[in-house]
């Protein structure tokens, strides 16, 4: 059995037995299982949407859900080809369960550009066919505050990022070798500034003041404590610098934790910087928040929300020297370490949320 | 030696009465300088500071005109102080009289001046609020002691009594925070396809570098027949009020792209501009 609780605090249970070994997420696999029609079950199955920020966890929960069902399992992933009407007019002829994966492809941010979602959304709720969705969270958030997305979608499960601990446990779980720990440069333990808010609520106002103020602290301050016990304070400093640079986002989490490692270990010089974003204007911004809700965009997708390729050029170039954007052969994307302050700053901005 | 030439000296200089006044009007027009550059670089460190915020942005200038004020009344204090090194009872008998004086001789300043305050009290706009203000509309840059300034979208500054607080009325387009909602009207033909034109325009929004579309800040598209046009009204927030007129030629530029792909017009009746805002 599996207990997970919900955005509201509430407690579910699911009775649930995985036959494989699931490091991420059991209680969302667990709980897209239990909606799963057994065979012989006639009743209409909910659509599912299964949501996260970035497309690693997605990934592996589709993975897990594919090895835990019995039936016939089809996979469609709308990142990789482009699609037309055409395309989704005989998808769900088969008798199957679909898992169609990063379905905010479907969309581009542009007039016509949610011709092709709305086609597929409708496709969707005709037909009687068990179907998993996968999508990215702000685009999502994006899509509920556009279209209401939610109302095509009973069942949204989002994946949620891990804490300091949950975050440990699985990268070592990846491991097979013993890996040691080394903090290999002296430590700046230099003041930082930090951006802090005080909430004062009125609840009998019906009143949510948040005060933003400055403050200063010591980078490394919270770890004297474990002074005492030099061998835990390389691991324990290591992965929290780890979860800071990777709010708790597994994927990301793991591509920094195997920058960090040389043969078996993990050295904190190799750990990228905390980064600062740079003053953007707002196509800049707006070509930032592209990236991060599309995970993968290729330079036509932008196009498409950006005519002018001089300005989108110039726009990549400074993201790109920022450090913020790397580019992938024809693909664009958020680097590793650019992650939190890039979530960061475009919260602070309004263009994401949570 | 030289000790017992001024030891003569000293206790016979006297001060003449014009040598008190001088340095006492000194005093204070150096107190005063001194306090306008401190409340100057008061203003332009929180100025500079808010800047840091695009959310609060606005809240954190909202303490600007505040410090100002606490920074003149310490230094009218010292003033007072100076002249005449007042008791309790005379500081009383002074306020009255002075206010009796000021509000037969300066009873424009002193409006002003509790106009001043009554906007930093009530709050009928902010520092960095787009407001409308009698005839003028711009982003409030100052809120002084005696009057507020706007910048309008001309860049022309535009300086405005605090005492018509008392007497106009004023719009605040954001008050108090950085997004704000921007009406923005379309005007179609009245054989296009209006249906077409208002998803459009919502996908046009829903595109644009400038808005926000959350649950807390929702857009609406509207249509509304008139007898020889049809008039979409688009209402979306933008991320900075800064960018209001940006979303908007950007909106229009994108949505009638999009609108002549699929052959819908503007209509062919002529408009005296005069007439425009009655027919809204």
């Amino acid at each position: 059995m599996v207990i997970s609780q919900n955005k509201n605090g509430q407690k579910n249970q699911y009775e649930c037995f995985l036959a494989n070994d699931v490091s991420l997420y059991p209680s969302q696999i667990c709980e897209v299982l239990t909606h799963i029609r057994k065979p012989g079950d006639i009743r209409t199955p909910p659509k599912i949407a299964i949501i996260s920020p970035t497309s690693f966890p997605r990934q592996k929960v589709s993975e897990s859900i594919s090895r835990e069902i019995s039936v016939l399992v089809k996979n469609i992933s709308f990142s990789e080809n482009p699609v037309n009407k055409e395309f989704f007019e005989t998808l769900f002829d088969e008798d199957a369960v679909y898992i169609c994966q990063d379905c905010h492809y479907l969309f581009e941010r542009n007039p016509h550009g949610f011709d092709l979602l709305r086609f597929f959304l409708s496709q969707l709720v005709t037909n009687s066919r068990q179907v998993i969705t996968t999508w990215n969270q702000y685009s999502w958030n994006f899509l509920r505050g556009f279209l209401h997305i939610e109302r095509w979608f009973p069942i949204v499960i989002f994946l949620p990022l891990l804490s300091s601990s949950e975050l440990r446990e699985y990268l070592l779980s990846l491991e097979t070798e013993i890996i040691r720990f080394a903090i290999d440069i002296e430590l700046d333990n230099s003041l930082e500034l930090v951006r802090k808010e005080f909430k004062v609520e009125f609840n009998s106002l019906n009143i949510d003041l948040s005060l933003p103020y400055l403050t200063v602290r010591p980078r490394y301050a919270s770890k004297i404590p474990l002074l005492s016990d030099k061998n835990v304070l390389p691991e324990e400093i290591i992965f929290r610098e780890i979860f800071r640079l990777s709010l708790g986002e597994p994927g990301i989490a793991h591509e920094i934790f195997q920058k960090g490692k040389i043969d078996d270990e993990v050295r904190f010089s190799h750990l990228p910087d905390f980064m600062q974003v740079p003053p953007l204007s707002p196509i800049d911004i707006f070509i930032l928040t592209l990236i991060l809700m599309y995970e993968y965009p290729v330079y036509s997708r932008l196009n498409q929300s950006i005519h002018d390729k001089a300005i989108l050029n110039s726009s990549l170039y400074r993201l790109v020297s920022a450090g913020l954007v790397t580019r992938n052969d024809h693909t664009w994307s958020i680097t590793p370490e650019g992650f939190a302050p890039v979530v960061s700053y475009l919260s602070q901005r309004r263009m994401i949320w949570e | 030696m030289n000790e017992s030439i001024f030891e003569g000296v000293a206790p016979t200089v006297t001060t003449t009465p014009s040598g008190d006044i001088s340095a006492l009007v000194l005093y204070i027009i150096v107190l005063y300088l001194f306090t306008f550059f401190l409340a100057w670089l008061a203003g332009k460190s929180l100025q500079q500071f808010s800047e840091l915020f695009s959310k609060d942005r606005v809240t954190i200038k909202m303490l600007i005109p505040l410090v100002k004020i606490i920074f003149y009344c310490i230094a009218t204090w010292f003033a007072i102080s100076a002249i005449l090194d007042p008791s309790y009872a005379e500081t009383v008998a002074f306020l009255g009289l002075f206010g009796a004086g000021l509000g037969f001789g300066l009873k424009d300043l002193l409006s002003n001046i509790i106009g001043g305050i009554v906007i930093i009290i009530e709050k009928p706009y902010q520092i960095g609020d787009k407001i409308a203000f009698g005839d003028y509309y711009g982003e409030v840059t100052d809120i002084g002691l005696r009057t507020t300034r706007l910048v309008t979208p001309f860049d022309d500054v535009v300086t405005i009594p605090n005492y018509q607080i008392f007497s106009g009325s004023v719009s605040s387009g954001n008050f108090g925070s950085t997004a704000m909602m921007v009406v923005t009207d379309l005007f179609i033909d009245n054989n296009s396809d209006y249906s077409r034109a208002q998803m459009l325009v919502r996908e046009t929004i829903a595109s644009s570098p400038y808005v926000i579309i959350s649950d807390e800040f929702p857009y609406t598209v509207l249509i509304q027949s008139f007898p020889f046009y049809h008039r979409i009204r688009a209402k979306a927030y933008v991320t900075d009020h800064r960018y209001e007129f940006e979303y908007q030629s950007d909106l229009h530029q994108r949505a009638w792209d999009a609108m002549k792909n699929e052959n819908i017009s503007s209509p062919h009746q002529v408009f005296i501009p005069g007439d425009y805002p009655q027919v809204i």
